[in-house]
């Protein structure tokens, strides 16, 4: 009876606090704010992707989705191994993310950087998917180091 | 002397089922139904609660990973003062929860302030049923093994409690927890003697050892430090936390 109780209990609590549960984006979009208080200028976003073995290269892109402020601009970087490479979202706001850039460094471990170039939130879109040789998505998954 | 057969098949079977009942209760640790991947795969995974609390059905489970960050690092069971990433490169937000109403309602993540996922938990709606087992549904993704290290396999040992009743940490007892967890880290969770699930990540034959390890391996094992369990093993709700009360 009293686990009954309990049960009831926990099920009413799930039940009432379930309605104000927000929904997760979509898979192998990241998206943040950085800098919120608008005061750190060297905010950096650290992130491992990991594709499977059947990758032959991770693409991405950035999008900063807050308004334009003069000289603040979001960037990606992506390290594989002994190559990098970056891309800069040239125009905040106006919903067209970065040039698209990608390492082709087979499966495994990629990095992932994003900073602005001064003071100021920005918030951005990540987008990264690990492809195979022949254009097709494979396992990815992400792991966040470091936001601040 | 039907009837006496009668009996005698009727007394057989309630002893027989008693002997099932008694021998599940025994040997039936709630486990991972995958145990041992291969780096660089991914894989669906269950939890698989073996069992209630007695002949009390369970309401709940709770489950921990080792996060790598300070965890306790063995290797060929000697005390290792470096990083997990030493061994593995890519540890963390690896086993995350694939969701399902099939055993219990509502479910969720246990994460770090990056959003990292070091556990999970799953409760509420209809209980599981004492005498049988739930799967507990997620998904390892892809470990890979450090290929500069001689690490031949890395053993992620997985505290989980499975809940009969919620109580305060007072209330634990055998009626209200079941708890595949470890000894002597010094929690409340911790049971007699090593209980807990385990998840081992094997290299692969794709990864051979760097030849300074002379060709032989070494076998790491990771446990989840007290303040991790501490932190983690509640199941926080919506910002509330609902177990233990």
């Amino acid at each position: 009876m009293t686990q009954l109780f309990f049960q009831k209990a926990v099920t009413i609590m799930f039940t009432l606090t379930a309605l104000g549960f927000a929904g997760a984006g979509h898979a192998h979009d990241a998206g943040a704010t950085m800098d919120p208080d608008g005061n750190i200028a060297s905010f950096t976003g650290y992130a491992q992707v990991t594709c499977s073995l059947d990758t032959h290269r991770l693409i991405a892109s950035v999008q900063d989705t807050s308004l334009p402020q003069a000289n603040l601009l979001v960037n990606l970087q992506m390290i594989k191994g002994i190559n990098a490479i970056s891309t800069t979202d040239p125009v905040s706001g106006d919903g067209v993310p970065s040039p698209e850039v990608s390492i082709a460094g087979g499966g495994g471990v990629y990095l992932l950087l994003v900073n602005k170039t001064g003071p100021g939130p920005r918030s951005f879109i990540v987008s990264y998917h690990c492809m195979s040789i022949n254009n097709e998505h494979t396992n990815t998954d992400i792991k966040v180091n470091q936001f601040q | 002397m039907t009837n006496h057969n009668k009996i005698k098949f009727v007394a057989g079977s309630v002893i027989a089922a008693a002997i099932a009942v008694i021998g599940q209760n025994a040997f039936a640790h709630t486990v991972l139904e995958v145990p041992s991947i291969v780096e660089g795969v991914r894989t669906s995974n269950n939890v698989v609660v073996g069992h209630g609390c007695g002949e009390i059905n369970v309401i709940g489970t709770s489950v921990v990973f080792p996060d790598g960050v300070d965890s306790t690092i063995t290797v060929d069971g000697q005390p290792h003062a470096g990083a997990l990433t030493d061994f593995i490169q890519n540890w963390g937000n690896l086993n995350t929860k694939i969701y399902s109403k099939a055993v219990f309602t509502f479910q969720g993540e246990k994460t770090d302030a990056n959003g990292n996922a070091s556990g999970f938990w799953a409760g509420g709606g209809d209980s599981l049923p004492h005498d049988m087992a739930g799967f507990i549904p997620f998904r390892t993704s892809a470990a890979i093994i450090e290929p500069t290290s001689c690490a031949t396999s890395v053993k992620f040992h997985v505290p989980i409690v499975d809940i009969c009743e919620i109580t305060s940490i007072d209330g634990f007892s055998d009626e209200t927890v079941n708890r595949w967890t470890l000894a002597g880290l010094g929690t409340p969770y911790d049971r007699p003697e090593d209980g807990a699930a385990s998840l081992t990540i094997t290299r692969s034959e794709a990864n051979p050892l760097p030849e300074s390890c002379g060709g032989t391996g070494q076998v790491v094992e990771v446990k989840p430090s007290a303040a991790q369990v501490n932190r983690d093993m509640p199941i926080i709700f919506n910002g509330s936390q609902i177990w233990p009360q």
